[in-house]
């Protein structure tokens, strides 16, 4: 190894997702005492429901229409997945890796999207909040946790028959 | 307030974060048994271990109490121990969910986190996908929430 790249792997953690799983792991435990996202507990990042608070907050205020939300956000929005998607751009143009790709599958990820969210909505969790959930000692996490694996398995396999 | 302003400093950490490290808590499974690469497993343990040591810190000091009852918003009797959940109604569906969301996010490529970030990266695929994804929560909750309210 010659000596520019010992320097870059030095910034090389930073940008790795151990380092990623560090941050976020403790950010989603400290929302708890820190942030007051609760109840209900273990409820620091998850996507689908941030996603589905945030909606049913623009539905109140739109329409007038209640769709469901977590106790904590009634009357507050929750802005994370906004957060997520403009973290993702500041970094991506600091970092010159923004890139607008167009693909042919789109009609087929629109319903991958639209059964995920339905999915995650009957748990009420998404990946992240099922790791999160299971480390608060859940067992339906777990069992959760269990499915997951095996409906990856099963994706797998779809994948490398070239689905 | 200070939910607000939490979540959206959440937000960004974690998609500036998400960005750099291109983390999945999907693909670190996936690229295990396509590829053997044990990268992102390595984030989805880091990330397991490091907020189960922050409760558990939390926890010494007393700021934190978890309370397993509180989790779900599924009212639930007893909160069963591990070997009860398996034979449960809300066990089966936690397995049928987590299958869904598994098998599906490997189709698409990713778990709704990496959506984002791709989203935010500039992948068309993934703006696509995150219109079913908001659309599928409204469906949810004016349709399928009905059937399943009967389930649960």
């Amino acid at each position: 190894m010659n000596k520019p790249e010992k320097e870059k792997s030095k910034l090389l953690f930073l940008t790795s997702p151990i380092f990623f799983g560090f941050v976020a792991g403790s950010l989603a435990v400290l929302a708890q005492p820190v942030f007051k996202i609760q109840p209900p507990q273990a409820y620091g990042i998850c996507i689908v429901c941030h996603a589905r608070d945030l909606l049913n907050w623009l539905s109140i205020l739109l329409f007038k229409y209640k769709l469901d939300s977590a106790e904590a956000t009634i009357t507050l929005p929750l802005f994370t997945t906004i957060g997520i998607f403009f973290g993702s751009v500041l970094s991506s143009r600091l970092n010159n890796e923004y890139r607008f790709i167009k693909t042919e599958n789109l009609i087929k990820m629109f319903f991958w999207g639209l059964l995920v969210s339905n999915f995650g909505l009957v748990i009420m969790s998404c990946p992240t909040r099922l790791v999160l959930r299971f480390a608060f000692g859940d067992p339906f996490a777990l069992l959760s946790i269990i499915g997951l694996l095996a409906g990856i398995s099963i994706g797998v396999i779809f994948l490398k028959k070239g689905y | 307030m200070r939910l607000v302003i939490g979540s959206i400093f959440i937000g960004l950490v974690i998609g500036f974060l998400g960005q750099r490290s291109r983390m999945c808590f999907i693909g670190g499974f996936r690229d295990f048994l396509l590829v053997k690469d044990k990268e992102l497993l390595k984030g989805t343990i880091s990330f397991f271990v490091s907020a189960w040591l922050t409760i558990y810190i939390l926890n010494l000091i007393g700021y934190l109490f978890p309370i397993l009852k509180e989790i779900t918003n599924v009212k639930l009797g007893n909160y069963p121990s591990i070997s009860n959940a398996f034979l449960s109604k809300f066990g089966a569906i936690s397995i049928i969910g987590g299958f869904g969301i598994g098998l599906f996010s490997t189709l698409s490529g990713g778990c709704p986190l990496r959506q984002h970030v791709l989203a935010g990266q500039g992948r068309v695929e993934s703006m696509v996908y995150l219109t079913g994804f908001y659309i599928g929560i409204v469906t949810y909750y004016l349709l399928i929430v009905r059937f399943i309210g009967k389930l649960l």
